[in-house]
């Protein structure tokens, strides 16, 4: 899997504001709303679903990067935001550092095929440091897009 | 790290490093596939025996792991 394929064009936050997990969480699933991924009324339900999962384990992962993730029913297909702070989120990462490059994913309760193919994405792309090092230098959606796309087309290790 | 021995989760032609979250994740493991565990070195058998045991407890989550078809569950993963 691609990261065309999950994630939504219009929802990339490249100077993310909060500096809290639940701050950031919610900027991200607002990013998902202002792209038409994810309907209004459901935007709380997500929101909570996403801080429920951090409670059995950060997806702050190391290495400057967290992946929260959700199943939810109200969503059809799998979509993904992404973000880059400049300051840090503070995510009570398993390496006790902040994180920079953060990745949400939504997906429906019954692909997790899907769900588990887009985090192995994100995961291998991650482990470039040149990826991780651009990315978190792009200031802009287009710049951010263009670093993805060319990650799809190998143009990075891994 | 708790462990010195070098240990290897392997799925078909998969090998990746325990050790490593982001290694552990790109095996895309579905619930109820299965792995071989490998470790070699002085603590091999403890640190195979303390993985198994995780495993054995759904990595301590309580048992809020949740089945393929669930739907009002956290993730697994």
């Amino acid at each position: 899997m691609d990261f065309a394929d999950f994630i939504s064009k219009k929802a990339i936050r490249p100077q993310l504001t909060a500096t809290d997990k639940e701050g950031a969480i919610r900027e991200m699933v607002q990013a998902l709303l202002d792209a038409g991924e994810i309907a209004e009324d459901q935007f709380d339900g997500i929101v909570q679903k996403v801080l429920d999962r951090e409670e059995l384990g950060s997806t702050g992962i190391g290495r400057g990067v967290a992946v929260p993730h959700t199943k939810h029913p109200s969503v059809e297909k799998l979509c993904g935001a992404v973000a880059v702070s400049e300051s840090g989120v503070e995510f009570a990462s398993l390496d006790g550092d902040p994180v920079y490059l953060l990745f949400l994913l939504v997906s429906p309760p019954d692909r997790p095929g899907d769900h588990l193919r887009a985090l192995e994405n994100v995961s291998r792309r991650l482990r470039d440091d040149q990826f991780c090092r651009f990315l978190r230098q792009s200031k802009t959606p287009d710049d951010i897009w263009q670093l993805l796309e060319e990650a799809d087309n190998n143009q990075f290790g891994a | 790290m708790q462990f010195e021995s070098t240990i290897t989760l392997i799925q078909g032609d998969l090998r990746v490093d325990a050790k490593s979250i982001f290694d552990l994740i790109t095996l895309a493991a579905e619930q109820g596939s299965e792995l071989d565990l490998r470790a070699e070195g002085p603590d091999a058998e403890a640190a195979a025996d303390a993985i198994a045991t995780l495993f054995e407890n759904r990595f301590e989550t309580n048992g809020q792991v949740s089945p393929p078809d669930a739907t009002d569950q956290p993730p697994a993963s």
